[in-house]
């Protein structure tokens, strides 16, 4: 097919900007999908995705357009993710693409995540249109939103669209705006094939279907093709295209999507952003900006019933067919049992595999508290990666340890800086920018440990602007910093499950925190139960339980004695249910319960 | 052959007690007069075989709301249907204040011996809010009316740990009581069962919440003050002048034979069978007039529930379990099979424990179900 009747673009938008509405309305008017198939967000296929109102796998939708001009054109509409998260999963899908359109809520305004992606657009070169939404809506104001456009991006908005995706009002001036400014794919169709990988998924039918873009050169059903960096040689099955239907091709050549099939058994074989090309015919070059995808955020999972374990290792193995960006091991706790030290690209990212395990496959799980990957550097030199609490090294080893940052951008309303900036200020963040984008809007920029953005950074964040403040961040490299490992023990036994590591600063108070809270989560045993929270060898918290005063049947007659067995039989069913520690019995709801505690 | 008990359900009472879970309704004369005869009627056609009675017992309920003639229409079908030895213990609970002096003598001449009251506590304002219907002084009147009408044995109980009640008021209720000198007496710690009025006082904060650590300081209160006065804590909650103990509830704790008659009664044959009747006294009535079994559930216990029984329920009592007696009956040695958890519980002072005796100490007493739980 012609390129110069396609047009490649991805929507970026801030979560309720209006991104599947929009989406939706494309694809109506161009036909691809009719008004009584309309089911709202079409495009977000997995339940979760609806019900959080997030994209988390990418989609490819081609549309058939005839513009005004009277030619007929191929739109391809590339949806991206919508989170921070899946950052580098973004750039995949944009760099397949040549323009984007940038939908920005009219009464909102510029948000951090808009921010974020738009800068990924500019730096894979894309053309943007600007799309102002929701103009129907009371308190619209679509030229402060293309006054701060114009002001923090930079972006001339001549070519802005007004639109309300809702009612449809300037959605035929959208399709317009993409075949006028989107450029056309440039590509060297006798050149050997390069094609870029922006996603992939499994089906339970299919195997492997991979998502990608045709950069120079074509592919053809039956073609011998390599992955050029894993170096695996497949031969393609199924070429398609999504209409959205799936709908299969017999080749697709320079600046078309579409999907393949291969015999391909897990997903972990097919890397984001790898380039496909012909295994007889290879490309010396693979298309650039390949990165292997590394976890940021680390979590131990184990099973609430010890007898789940192996089928939360089927689990993993399953999820793990459809999901290659999280990886697991075994691990074992004396308070917990055994489980998985598990990685994953963010905290979202964890809340969705966890979500997943549980609602996909009937498991009820425990998450540890949230970590990241330390870098720590032994007296003897070695430098070691330490992403759970358990392997960080005795503290009279350890040379200097390092500490994951990221570059946080927070936009939001003067009135809540009175919050926002104490919050940084104790989540040891360092101030880079500090910028006033409209009258009362401010566009903050902070280095921070994502150690701090892990435990409820987000939350608070929330709290304190009311739900206003929006916030993307980036990872930004590693700085020294002066961490410990706190333990809470029970009756003088270290309970692994607690142990955190975190900055000396807060320790203290954390450590209080985390025994008092424990004191009022243990029941009264038989002894009393002294709780400590310690710093290396050092105590800084002490709190004890009390020996249980009573636990006694007062009458015993009338002679209802089987329904007594069956009291004291549940009684004892309960204790079987606890987690002991050394001799201290903890109920299970202690350890969520101290998990789950945001302060 | 084991001598049985007989236990009688009557589930009528003036007013229901906000502490109060067990099978009662509001009185009503003539649900009360037909009831008398189905349970009369239950007792004539059960297949008594040649058992010798020796306890009977009147619960409730408020048994003291029946006519003399009502109580003898019982007692008479219970003389008809079994062999009743000479020194059988018959109790009747009652409910202070509620029974003139003619109805005990009355009840006194038709055999009953032992009576048993609800005095709950001397102070009353808790009574009140327990919806006890009895003041202290009807609690003194009983007392007084019990012993003119010719009762030896008298026994009545008293709940510590009321919602506000200190230990000071505690120890003058002990008093009071040790001063009246029963022959029996029950004292317990306040239970609060799920969906009694109490408990959803108690939820709702409209009453402050008994602490632990007092009702267990409470306990060992009363464990020294009855000591003291020459009584013997025969059992958990159960203190007696010396050869007082209640014969008939002494049945439960030892697993011997107690046939239950009407609603809700429940019997356990003295070897492995135990069985319910029917909750509900207008259904249970129906039942028995269309001449249908009042009972509706039979439990057929295996070796290892009798074994577990008859430890928590013998534990109970603190003289304990004699272990080579209870290795004859159930074929179990109790010191090889509960080896680490009899071994945990005395090292935590609950348990005494030597070859021929398995027992509680007065702390294990207080935290008997950590206990019994090991056995169950």
């Amino acid at each position: 097919m012609n390129p110069e009747r396609i047009r490649n673009f991805s929507i970026i938008a801030h979560i309720d900007h209006g991104k599947s509405t929009l989406a939706d309305r494309l694809l109506q008017l161009t036909g691809a999908v009719a008004e009584r198939e309309m089911e709202n967000q079409v495009l977000d296929n997995m339940d979760l995705e609806r019900e959080r109102g997030i994209t988390i796998k990418s989609h490819a939708v081609r549309l058939d357009y005839k513009a005004r001009d009277g030619e007929s054109y191929v739109l391809n509409l590339i949806d991206t993710p919508g989170h921070v998260d899946f950052s580098y999963e973004v750039s995949r899908s944009l760099s397949a693409c040549e323009g984007a359109l940038l939908v920005v809520d009219a009464s909102q305004g510029v948000e951090a995540q808009t921010l974020a992606n738009t800068y990924l657009a500019i730096d894979n070169n894309l053309e943007l249109i600007p799309v102002i939404n929701k103009i129907d809506l009371p308190g619209a104001e679509p030229e402060k939103a293309l006054e701060q456009i114009e002001r923090v991006i930079g972006l001339d908005t001549a070519n802005a669209v007004l639109t309300s995706a809702k009612t449809g009002l300037g959605v035929p001036e959208v399709l317009e705006a993409i075949v006028r400014d989107v450029p056309s794919p440039k590509g060297d169709p006798s050149a050997p094939l390069m094609a870029l990988i922006f996603d992939s998924w499994y089906d339970a039918y299919r195997g492997v279907i991979v998502l990608f873009r045709v950069i120079d050169g074509s592919i053809t059903t039956g073609m011998k093709i390599r992955f050029f960096n894993t170096g695996r040689d497949y031969q393609v099955e199924n070429l398609g295209v999504n209409r959205p239907r799936p709908t299969p091709i017999d080749r697709l050549s320079v600046g078309e999507v579409g999907f393949l099939t291969a015999s391909i058994k897990t997903v972990a074989d097919v890397q984001i952003g790898d380039t496909i090309t012909e295994a007889a015919r290879p490309t010396t070059e693979p298309f650039p900006g390949f990165q292997e995808i590394k976890p940021m955020v680390f979590a131990g999972l184990y099973p609430i019933e010890a007898n789940q374990y192996e089928e939360l290792r089927d689990a993993l193995d399953k999820l793990r067919l459809n999901d290659a960006s999280f990886f697991y091991e075994p691990e074992s706790s004396t308070a917990l049992g055994f489980g998985f030290r598990c990685g994953f690209l963010g905290l979202l990212h964890m809340e969705i595999v966890q979500e997943r395990l549980e609602r996909e496959f009937n498991l009820d799980l425990i998450t540890t508290a949230p970590g990241v990957r330390y870098r720590v550097t032994r007296t003897d030199g070695e430098v070691v990666e330490v992403d759970s609490p358990a392997k960080m090294p005795d503290p009279v080893h350890i040379d200097k340890i390092e500490e994951p940052i990221i570059r946080a951008t927070i936009l939001s309303s003067d009135d809540y800086l009175g919050g926002i900036l104490p919050l940084l200020e104790e989540k040891r963040g360092v101030q880079k920018g500090f910028e006033y984008i409209s009258d009362n809007r401010v566009m903050l920029t902070y280095e921070l440990p994502l150690n701090e953005i892990v435990l409820d950074f987000y939350d608070r964040l929330k709290s304190v602007s009311r739900g206003y403040a929006s916030l993307d961040y980036s990872f930004a490299g590693f700085w020294e910093s002066d961490l410990v490992k706190l333990d809470i023990l029970v009756a003088g036994e270290p309970v692994d499950a607690l142990s955190l590591i975190l900055h000396r600063a807060t320790s203290q108070a954390r450590g209080r925190t985390l025994a008092e809270k424990m004191r009022q989560l243990i029941p009264r045993q038989l002894f009393e139960v002294p709780i400590q929270a310690a710093i290396g060898g050092k105590i800084i918290a002490r709190e004890s339980v009390k020996a249980m005063g009573k636990n006694v049947i007062a009458k015993c007659y009338g002679g209802d004695i089987s329904r007594k067995r069956k009291l004291l039989e549940k009684q004892k069913e309960g204790k079987k249910r606890m987690k002991r520690v050394g001799r201290v019995e903890i109920p299970q709801e202690a350890f969520l319960a101290v998990l789950k505690v945001n302060d | 052959m084991n001598k049985v008990g007989i236990y009688i359900h009557i589930p009528f009472c003036r007013s229901r007690c906000s502490y109060c879970d067990f099978a009662t309704g509001a009185y009503d004369a003539e649900l009360c007069e037909r009831y008398v005869s189905a349970v009369a009627k239950e007792i004539s056609s059960f297949d008594a075989g040649d058992h010798e009675v020796d306890t009977i017992y009147f619960g409730g309920g408020t048994p003291s709301l029946l006519t003399p003639a009502q109580v003898e229409t019982i007692l008479d079908s219970v003389h008809k249907q079994f062999h009743v030895a000479a020194q059988t213990e018959t109790t009747i609970e009652m409910n202070p204040g509620t029974v003139t002096r003619e109805t005990l003598r009355a009840y006194r001449t038709l055999g009953i011996n032992r009576a048993s009251f609800g005095a709950q506590t001397f102070d009353d304002e808790h009574l009140r809010r327990l919806g006890r219907t009895h003041t202290a002084a009807d609690t003194r009147r009983t007392f007084d009316d019990l012993r003119a009408g010719d009762y030896e044995n008298i026994s009545f109980d008293l709940i510590a740990a009321l919602p506000g009640q200190t230990i000071d008021a505690w120890s003058s209720n002990l008093d009071r009581a040790l001063r009246l000198r029963p022959e029996h007496l029950s004292l317990y710690l306040l239970e609060i069962h799920e969906g009694t009025p109490l408990a959803e006082q108690l939820k709702r904060g409209r009453l402050p919440q008994p602490d632990e650590d007092a009702s267990a300081e409470m306990y060992r209160l009363m464990l020294a003050r009855t000591s003291d006065a020459g009584y013997e804590h025969y059992e958990i909650s159960n203190f007696c002048l010396p050869g007082y103990e209640s014969r008939h509830n002494t049945k439960y704790w030892t697993c011997a034979p107690v046939f239950g008659f009407g609603c809700s009664a429940h019997s356990f044959d003295g070897r492995n069978t135990r069985w319910s009747n029917e909750r509900d006294a207008r259904r249970y009535v129906e039942a028995i007039e269309s001449g249908r079994a009042a009972v509706v559930e039979t439990i057929e216990l295996d070796a290892r529930e009798l074994s577990a029984e008859n430890l928590f329920l013998g534990l109970r009592l603190m003289r304990g379990i004699d272990l080579p007696e209870h290795q004859a009956r159930f074929n179990q040695d109790v010191r090889i099979k509960y080896e680490d958890d009899l071994a945990r519980l005395k090292e935590a002072g609950l348990i005494e424990l030597s070859d021929e005796r398995l027992k509680l100490t007065r702390s294990g007493a207080l935290l008997s179900n950590e206990v019994f739980a090991a056995f169950v």
